[in-house]
């Protein structure tokens, strides 16, 4: 266990300053905007004092790196600061909703990969033939569906005509859940299936799996233990570095279906400049994004004995 | 090396190969679409009639219009020279800076594949409409802006599969033999490495072209693409998701038409993939 | 009297690719004895693997057995449902391939991938089928049998790696073992150490062995029976005494011209000219003609049939029929 806490001790080293370079490089790119946002705060009719007021207690008048350096002070305690439009405080809003984008994106990844892979193995071994064109067929279709026409058409049939589920906000409970996880869902069915199929495939073609055969073992243990155990390692892994993917496609979800997550919040507090917002929400995802990458190696090294063992020198 | 010899070859085994065949036919349907969209649309994208807002599909307007009274087929059939045109852009843009990113990360190692490396992973993972909204957010809307902040999420799919393949050239011995004789390094990568990535570069840029699309789209869907009266696909959604209780086909029809151009070129890329490089893991 | 334990006749592997047939294995007849070591040489690419992937039924899409007969003590094997044909897969015949570091399962240690053949043919449990790994590390001579075991792959050095799937392939004690280029993938001097384990563990268990090889040295050490093969087909059988004394085909004749011996030290290297026919388009009549000095006009119209040229040899060439 030693060799493997070492390993992800190193990979959150790295991670630290990965969190840091991208909400830097976030910082300035933002600063670099047109548009004041003192100015939106204020409105139209007030004096100039009055601005500079705001901006001093905004701290907005100190160079660009120290205002980074108090904001990543603040952030380590929690404290990301206010809303420019809400006036609340960014960490209230992003912990009111990230609950919301969780309960939709989680179980939509796992319900992904729990359809898909089957799917997929199914597919590669039966390639050639005729599960393998149809599964594939319906795959490639689903995955050049754009996740808001989806969302759109789901909401429009089901939603409208059939009446069987509610179409925005999240207020019927299950019921409203429905809807946009299944559109997040299937279109990534798709995706893992389609990865499943190729590392399946890839794997089936492997000496080792001939070595197998010709034990005289099995096909269920041939199939099963020796090609699927060694294809899984890639599909698990990539199943964490999908992750932060999701929080991508839940923006678009979020938005079509007035779900009161952390990508809808995202959206608005583009649309409208809210700085600190957009902060703390691309903050979360860096986060995020270090945290699931960093889960995706220890896993890969778990499951991989090439990566934790060390060859020997005989 | 490829067992390939040409281009002629490559085009017969696309044609028999069943997916590829179906994925070129849909390719071309909308290539001609976009092409002759102003001989095939019976109005201009543009034109507005409010008498005939919002009347559904009929013999005289196919697909029906939407809120202004603009004849819906027609936007979409102009449409379809946007996606493309847009797809191609975004495409050539991240070949461009991935592949270069990639041979030089592959051929020199060492600091600057670590730098490469380590950049090409950081946007790798974040998500795209993340990182192209903030984009946006900095250089404003518009579907030029768009184009720019797809084109910089997406490249480091050129970039890995480049700087693998690269890495295993570099070895070998034509690579050797041609330093030997005093070629510069930029010689080398043009005319030794690079004509030997063309058909993964090929494949991949197959494969990128509708995920250009879908993003693009999906950015203008979200307001920060294009402005009306452009008729990005995308945008006639959003106006369709306006309209969805009362004129449910503004919504439908421009999906149907990106489905349709994204599985195109993916079937398309699927098909060129299993005969160009069927190793390829993208 | 020399008993055959395999007899192929007749055999015909096609793989249909897109760019058209390839015809690996095209009419190959050859009988291997009882506790022999039974040769299959030939160049790279004359279908002598696929000549055994063949006889295990491990051949895949998009490749395909068309005809033959595979007569392994009395049954054919080609004729056996799939079932029957598990059972005689590592533990009549086994197979030990080409290149150890990929033909390992990288996730599971050594002794794991030993003990799967005996529990999996004799019904042993797990526990004494570690038990039983641990005893085939040691028989193949590898040191620290028990931490050996708990070893994965490739942490292994190739001649390690290569004693390993022998002892995953005799763990059953099979009658005939069939060993695809075993050392091609190994530096010189573990090569010499693994073919004298191999011919140690041949004569211990009274095994018969079937060594592909393109090594003519190899053959000449080891070898008590030989065939050549060419494109596809097999052209010459023998003792590997009689071949090498007297190679019949002159396809033989030349490939014992090109090896070098020592005492001819100062002589340019011979060649045989021309290359090899193309596995999609062969060639009507023999296939050796093109590049044959000794070709004649009957041997571009017909292909010469393997025939009798001697006590217990056989040729397919024109030059010594009636």
């Amino acid at each position: 266990m030693g060799a493997l806490a070492r390993y992800a001790f190193k990979k959150v080293l790295i991670g630290i300053p990965v969190v840091v370079f991208v909400t830097l490089l976030l910082f300035l790119i933002m600063k670099q905007v047109p548009g004041d946002p003192i100015r939106m705060i204020a409105g139209e009719r007030v004096t100039q004092e009055r601005i500079d007021e705001l901006r001093k207690s905004w701290g907005l008048d100190q160079p660009v790196y120290i205002q980074y350096f108090y904001w990543f002070a603040k952030v380590m305690t929690g404290d990301f600061g206010y809303s420019y439009v809400t006036r609340q405080p960014v960490s209230y809003l992003v912990w009111a909703r990230l609950p919301y984008t969780l309960e939709l994106t989680f179980p939509a990844l796992v319900l992904s990969y729990v359809f898909g892979v089957p799917l997929g193995v199914i597919a590669a071994l039966g390639r050639g033939k005729s599960r393998d064109y149809v599964t594939m067929g319906i795959s490639s279709f689903f995955y050049s569906m754009p996740t808001y026409w989806l969302g759109l058409m789901l909401m429009l049939v089901f939603g409208l005509y059939l009446r069987w589920f509610p179409i925005s906000g999240s207020t019927s409970g299950f019921e409203s859940l429905v809807l946009p996880m299944l559109t997040f869902t299937l279109p990534f069915i798709a995706f893992s299936a389609r990865i499943a199929r190729t590392e399946m495939l890839e794997v089936l073609g492997e000496d080792y799996v001939r070595t197998a055969w010709a034990k005289g073992l099995p096909s269920t243990r041939v199939i099963l233990r020796h090609a699927l155990r060694n294809a899984l390692i890639p599909v698990t892994v990539m199943f964490f570095l999908d992750l932060p993917w999701i929080i991508g496609g839940a923006v678009i979800v979020e938005t079509v279906f007035s779900w009161p997550g952390m990508g809808s919040l995202l959206y608005k507090s583009i649309l409208r400049l809210d700085y600190p917002v957009i902060q703390g929400v691309v903050f979360i995802i860096a986060i995020l994004i270090v945290i699931c990458n960093i889960t995706g190696d220890i896993v890969s090294a778990t499951l991989d004995p090439r990566i934790r063992v060390e060859p020997e020198k005989a | 090396m490829l067992a390939l010899k040409s281009f002629k070859e490559t085009l017969l085994r696309l044609l028999q190969h069943r997916t590829s065949f179906a994925g070129l036919l849909i390719v071309l349907t909308i290539v001609v679409l976009a092409i002759g969209a102003s001989v095939i649309a019976p109005r201009g994208y543009a034109e507005t009639d409010p008498v005939n807002r919002l009347l559904p599909p009929s013999g005289q307007y196919f697909f029906g219009t939407d809120v202004l009274g603009r004849d819906l087929f027609s936007r979409i059939v102009y449409g379809a020279r946007i996606a493309l045109w847009v797809g191609l852009l975004v495409t050539f843009i991240e070949a461009l800076m991935g592949v270069t990113l990639g041979i030089a990360a592959g051929y020199y190692s060492g600091i600057v594949d670590k730098a490469i490396s380590a950049v090409t992973d950081m946007v790798w993972a974040f998500p795209p409409v993340v990182l192209a909204l903030g984009v946006v957010t900095v250089i404003g809307p518009g579907l030029t802006q768009v184009v720019v902040a797809i084109a910089a999420t997406s490249w480091p799919a050129f970039t890995r599969i480049c700087r693998a393949k690269v890495q295993s050239l570099v070895n070998r011995e034509f690579v050797l033999a041609a330093r030997a004789i005093g070629e510069t390094d930029s010689s080398i990568m043009a005319r030794y490495l690079l004509p030997n990535l063309m058909p993964s570069i090929l494949v991949v840029s197959t494969l990128v072209l509708p995920s250009a699309i879908l993003y693009t789209t999906a950015l203008s869907f979200l307001g920060f693409g294009a402005q009306p009266p452009t008729p990005d696909w995308g945008a006639i959604l959003a106006d369709g998701a306006a309209q969805l209780r009362i004129a449910p086909w503004i919504a439908t029809f421009p999906g149907v038409f990106i489905v349709i151009t994204a599985l195109g070129f993916n079937l398309l890329g699927d098909g060129l993939r299993d005969i160009l490089d069927p190793k390829l893991r993208i | 009297m020399a008993t055959p334990i395999l007899s192929v006749e007749g055999l015909r592997t096609y793989f249909y690719l897109s760019g058209g047939v390839v015809k690996a294995v095209d009419g190959v007849s050859f009988t291997v004895n009882e506790d022999e070591v039974f040769c299959l040489v030939g160049e790279t690419g004359c279908g002598k693997s696929v000549t055994s992937l063949s006889i295990m039924r491990l051949i895949d899409h998009p490749g395909i057995i068309e005809e033959g007969r595979v007569l392994y003590k009395g049954k054919d094997l080609l004729k056996l449902p799939e079932s029957e044909m598990r059972k005689i897969r590592g533990r009549e015949i086994a197979m030990v391939f080409q290149n150890p570091m990929r033909s390992l399962n990288p996730v599971f240690t050594i002794g794991d991938q030993i003990a799967e053949a005996p529990m999996t043919h004799f019904d042993v449990p797990s526990r004494d089928a570690w038990k039983t790994a641990i005893e085939f590390i040691a028989k193949v001579k590898m040191p620290d049998p028990e931490v050996r075991a708990k070893s994965y792959p490739h942490v292994l050095s190739g001649g390690m790696r290569q004693r390993s799937m022998i002892a995953m392939m005799i763990s059953c004690e099979p009658s005939l073992l069939i060993a695809d280029e075993p050392t091609t993938a190994v530096d010189v001097t573990i090569q010499a150490q693994l073919m004298d384990l191999l011919l140690e563990i041949k004569k211990r268990r009274k095994m018969s062995m079937m060594l592909i090889t393109h090594n003519f040295g190899l053959v000449a050490e080891t070898g008590d029976r030989a065939a050549v093969m060419y494109c596809g087909k097999v052209v010459e059988i023998g003792s590997v005494a009689d071949i090498f004394r007297e190679p019949l085909h002159p396809y033989t004749q030349g490939l014992m011209n090109c090896l070098p011996i020592g005492t001819q030290r100062k002589k340019e290297l011979e060649v045989i000219p021309g290359t090899l026919a193309s596995p999609v388009n062969p060639p009507e009549g023999c296939r050796f003609a093109p590049r044959c000095g000794f070709a004649m006009g009957e041997c571009k119209l017909h292909e010469p049939p393997l025939t009798a040229g001697g006590k217990d040899r056989f040729v397919a060439c024109h030059l010594y029929r009636s």
